[in-house]
């Protein structure tokens, strides 16, 4: 019980952010990149071992959700973004969340934390921690959740927000993610390559 | 012979009735005494609080409605520029950076630029946008966006990318002339402000009547 509470508070902190926290410096990554650190170990919180993101890539594509745990838009799409995962790694996509938050700055986003979060979700893929937010810097990733799709070719297709109403699921309209997903599963281009929403950003470590 | 005991000290029926009805020990009862006397003043506190502050005028606004709403700040006499910020209540970055944001608007030192805030807040928590302004004494009106993010996102600045909170310098004309993607100070603001924006002999005040904020600790 103890224990549930502290990640309670920890998760409602985790929503915070210290001011002054580094900013991305680099541009979002275009749509035509190939996958970014493809090679980069990173450790993962639901599989065992090391893992990359070429290592994850699957016969038709890869996806990569950057996410955490306190972020309201990124709890609101909680469900939708592991169903999609579970859902589409059966279907050949290689799936990747990360969590690029840094622990320090956000403190609900610790291994632990994200540990317990993906055990009690579901999450079946990969789950990354990276809490000096290189992979959020490589992709140009700013804030959570952020969506990026590469074809089996390892090319960007698709990049932003899984659909267009991150507060009521039954009143969705455009699923942007789930349309692309089904192109690249079907070795087709998506028709909507880049969408946007209102995220948190991505607590990258404070500047010394 | 018995020896006789003395007899037992009627108890108050009424403490006997509380005791049958909350069987606590005489600390923890003291404990709970001094909890509820520590909420009283507390909610006393918050009550003379909120009682000396004006409710915080929000507008619920689609895009639409939020650009009529640019438009009309750009008409007023003397605008030498719009300032928008995007915030949220569960955006710390947003809440460390608002006090900020609220002393520029209401010191009365750049009175053509007009400070438009808009909260991006879920539908539900429109009472806590209402209560968090309310608290840092917002006295212009703000605004509480609803409908779809993306179409927003664009309508105000392609170029924006949806994180927040961000904000915006917009010259009389509409034009963008500064973003800034993340948070900001009040040095860094007066700083860019004055620097596109100096203060002209003729611009007028600003309808604002309460002190500087303070910046929460």
């Amino acid at each position: 019980m103890r224990a549930l509470a502290t990640a309670f508070a920890a998760a409602a902190l985790g929503t915070s952010g210290l001011l002054a926290t580094a900013q991305a410096d680099s541009t979002p990554l275009a749509i035509g990149a190939k996958v970014p650190e493809a090679s980069a170990k990173l450790k993962s919180v639901t599989t065992e071992g090391e893992i990359s993101l070429a290592k994850a890539a699957g016969p038709k594509g890869t996806l990569v959700v950057f996410t955490c745990n306190g972020c309201p838009y990124a709890k609101a799409w909680e469900d939708r973004i592991v169903e999609l995962s579970n859902g589409y790694a059966k279907k050949g996509v290689g799936v990747v969340i990360i969590n690029s938050n840094n622990p320090t700055v956000s403190k609900g986003d610790t291994e632990e934390l994200t540990r317990a979060r993906a055990k009690e979700k579901g999450i079946k893929v990969p789950y990354a921690v990276d809490p000096e937010s290189k992979m959020a810097k490589a992709f140009g990733a700013t804030k959570t959740p952020e969506a990026f799709l590469f074809d089996k070719a390892g090319t960007l297709v698709y990049h932003g927000a899984v659909d267009d109403n991150h507060e009521e699921p039954a009143k969705v309209a455009k699923r942007y993610l789930k349309d692309a997903l089904d192109a690249v599963v079907a070795d087709k281009k998506p028709t909507m390559t880049e969408t946007k929403s209102i995220g948190c950003s991505i607590k990258f470590a404070k500047l010394s | 012979m018995h020896p006789s005991t003395p007899p037992a000290r009627p108890r108050p029926e009424a403490l006997a009735r509380l005791q049958r009805f909350l069987p606590v020990r005489r600390r923890a009862r003291w404990a709970l005494a001094l909890g509820l006397f520590a909420c009283a003043i507390g909610a006393g506190a918050a009550a003379v609080e909120a009682a000396g502050k004006k409710p915080a005028v929000v507008k619920t606004v689609n895009l639409a409605a939020f650009k009529e709403a640019m438009e009309a700040a750009r008409a007023k006499p003397g605008t030498q520029a719009l300032f928008i910020n995007v915030w949220a209540t569960w955006c710390e970055p947003c809440r460390e950076e608002m006090p900020d944001i609220v002393r520029f608007a209401q010191d009365r030192k750049h009175p053509g630029v007009r400070v438009l805030l808009v909260s991006a807040d879920s539908s539900k928590e429109r009472a806590a946008v209402v209560k968090y302004l309310t608290s840092l004494g917002v006295d212009f009106p703000s605004y509480h966006k609803t409908g779809d993010d993306m179409e927003f996102i664009n309508g105000i600045d392609p170029a924006w990318d949806g994180t927040i909170p961000a904000s915006w310098l917009f010259d009389a004309n509409g034009k963008r002339v500064h973003l800034w993607n993340g948070s900001l100070t009040y040095q860094q603001l007066v700083q860019k402000v004055d620097a596109l924006f100096p203060p002209t002999a003729s611009t007028p005040s600003n309808p604002t009547s309460n002190p500087p904020s303070k910046r929460k600790p």
